[in-house]
């Protein structure tokens, strides 16, 4: 989870990531900075983020995103 | 049969008799059939392009959720180990990529046909003489199924949504063609996912007094704002644009802006009377206009002004196209670079951005203006994205103050000005004639032309401005109100609730006479159709 944070505040640190939770649906992260996070959660972890996964379920929150990423692991 | 017509009133009054007087379990069986012949009075030719849209979506739903199934029943019961199941997971995401890729390129091949058709009348005829036939195919021989464009989208919506597992398809072909079907939506939209109306349309649909009145209450001021303020204004925009050779620039600024207030009036109070329409029959439809002058910038506007076309374009072309392996490589690239934010920035957005704008223009209309208005848009969200925060730095570096009420109304000019420039785009009819209104507007500007009755020459009587400006000023003044009472989470509906009885009844009253003397009973107006019905 550690690693998710560093990697969020790599690409826009002037989120609140841990208290935050509505990240997508809120449009506190914006569409560019998504493309960024997708591109490097993607190299990061070596998953690949489908479209599926591409909705508020998913990315509203940080422990969210988490639970995607070991999901898409498995 | 529109919204605006007589027939539509008798056909509303039977409908709602129809709906209450059934079984509430059989209520939506009601909505379904006076859904088809509301679309079958448009038209009975239509209904055999509504009824393919259905059916081909439908049956590919049905043969996704089955794969999907499938694929869940076989990894709960049998054992296996990660590279199986990806394996598996992979073959029914390709099973179901055909069905889904299958459904939805048919479906854009007849909206295309139905809406490009008529660029191509002369090959056409070419060939029809080839093959012996008399070459006399027109425009007016194609046929263009009423509400296509947003039938079609939802359809579409509804496709993509179960490929990537966001909603359960739906087992049932009669309901599904109700979800497009259902008739306060069909003219205008808004475009409703799937997961939202489709289960609205699933509840127990029972009668409620103050619903059916605020539903009756939302009616009455869409009319007000199609009859009383669109079709008043339009006659002073047509006339000053077609006499625009001898035009003073000031009438034709005038008529630039007049033409902002009726497009909005005319698209937004066609979908009060959409949505009062809905709540009668206990259904809450999708908001589609939220204050849009009230934006700060063009990306805002767009948030908020048809919000659910916008919101379809975001969700299925933009989403997809800034999370493809591209764009992801660009973005990848940029921070590789290290190059500065705006240009990282522009290179992230401009595929995206361009794409969808020119997609979205596309879908309102088929000419060479809508293109330029879709490029006009991807330019503007391009520069608002991009240069943005550089911008409002410099604000700050100048010492001006962006947090102030005066800053505020100044962007919301701003943006109306930008939404202007594109309505000139389309409105007039043709690039060359946008340019020749433009032109005359700054050359001949002559603002004494404003005063020296110059105005009362483009369709508009003296007691038309005077009646038009107080409707304006109360549109205004409302919407503002809304704007305030928002703020503490009511509606101005629920002001007028809490008023006493005569109170309610007095304002109903002047209401229902504004619309009938005011409206499209006044004398020498016709009512036009709404301007969103063509798309």
């Amino acid at each position: 989870m550690e690693e998710l944070l560093e990697l969020l505040k790599e690409v826009n640190p002037n989120i609140d990531y841990e208290n935050e939770t509505a990240l997508m649906s809120g449009k506190v992260i914006d569409s560019i900075d998504m493309t960024t996070i997708l591109a490097e959660i993607e190299d990061r972890f070596d998953i690949e983020i489908d479209m599926e996964y591409i909705s508020p379920k998913y990315f509203d929150t940080v422990a969210a995103m988490w639970d995607m990423i070991q999901e898409l692991k498995d | 049969m529109t919204f605006i017509d007589l027939q539509f009133g008798i056909f509303l009054l039977v409908s709602i008799l129809l709906f209450y007087l059934c079984p509430v379990k059989q209520r939506w069986k009601v909505l379904l059939l006076v859904s088809l012949v509301f679309y079958a009075i448009a038209g009975l030719r239509y209904l055999p392009f509504i009824f393919v849209t259905s059916f081909t979506v439908y049956y590919a739903g049905c043969r996704m959720g089955k794969v999907y199934e499938a694929l869940e029943k076989e990894l709960a019961e049998k054992e296996l180990d990660r590279k199986e199941k990806k394996l598996k997971k992979e073959q029914a995401k390709q099973v179901c990529k055909r069905i889904m890729l299958l459904a939805l390129v048919g479906n854009l091949v007849i909206l295309c046909i139905v809406k490009f058709t008529k660029f191509f009348i002369d090959p056409i005829n070419h060939l029809l003489m080839a093959v012996g036939g008399n070459g006399t195919f027109t425009a007016a021989d194609i046929i263009v199924p009423l509400g296509i464009s947003y039938y079609t989208f939802s359809a579409l919506s509804y496709l993509l949504d179960v490929y990537w597992k966001r909603v359960e398809y739906e087992k049932s072909y009669s309901r599904f063609l109700l979800y497009l079907i259902y008739f306060p939506h069909i003219l205008q939209g808004p475009i409703e996912h799937y997961g939202r109306l489709g289960q609205r349309l699933k509840k127990e649909l029972t009668f409620d007094y103050d619903r059916v009145c605020k539903g009756i209450q939302l009616m009455l001021y869409g009319y007000f704002k199609k009859l009383v303020i669109a079709d008043r204004i339009n006659p002073f925009i047509t006339t000053a644009y077609q006499n625009h050779n001898t035009t003073a620039g000031s009438i034709l600024l005038l008529a630039m802006f007049l033409d902002v207030v009726y497009i909005y009036a005319d698209f937004s109070g066609c979908m009060d009377i959409g949505r009062g329409v809905s709540e009668i029959f206990g259904i809450e439809m999708d908001l589609n206009f939220n204050h849009p002058f009230s934006s700060k910038t063009v990306t805002e506007f767009w948030r908020r002004w048809h919000m659910t076309m916008g919101g379809w374009f975001r969700e299925y072309v933009y989403t997809p196209l800034s999370t493809s392996g591209v764009v992801k490589k660009i973005s990848k690239m940029t921070r590789e670079k290290k190059l500065p934010a705006p240009l990282a920035r522009s290179l992230t957005t401009i595929i995206p951005v361009t794409v969808t704008w020119v997609l979205t223009g596309l879908w309102h209309g088929t000419g060479k203006t809508y293109v330029a208005w879709g490029i006009y848009y991807s330019f503007m969200i391009f520069m608002s994205v991009c240069f943005g925060e550089m911008l409002h730095e410099l604000m700050v570096k100048c010492k001006v103050r962006t947090q102030t009420q005066s800053y505020h109304i100044f962007q919301m000019i701003r943006t109306t000005c930008i939404f202007a420039g594109g309505r000139l785009l389309t409105r007039p009819g043709s690039l060359h004639l946008s340019w020749a209104i433009l032109k005359r507007t700054i050359t001949a500007f002559s603002p004494a032309a404003l005063f020296n009755g110059a105005v009362l020459a483009q369709g508009m009587e003296s007691k038309d401005i005077l009646v038009a400006a107080v409707c304006i000023l109360l549109f205004g003044c409302i919407s503002v109100l809304q704007i305030w009472l928002e703020k503490e989470n009511k509606h101005v509906r629920d002001l007028l609730a809490e008023q006493n009885l005569p109170v309610r009844w007095c304002i109903y009253i002047l209401a229902v006479f504004m619309v009938v003397i005011l409206g499209v009973y006044g004398e020498g107006y016709n009512a036009s159709a709404f301007v969103y019905m063509a798309y």
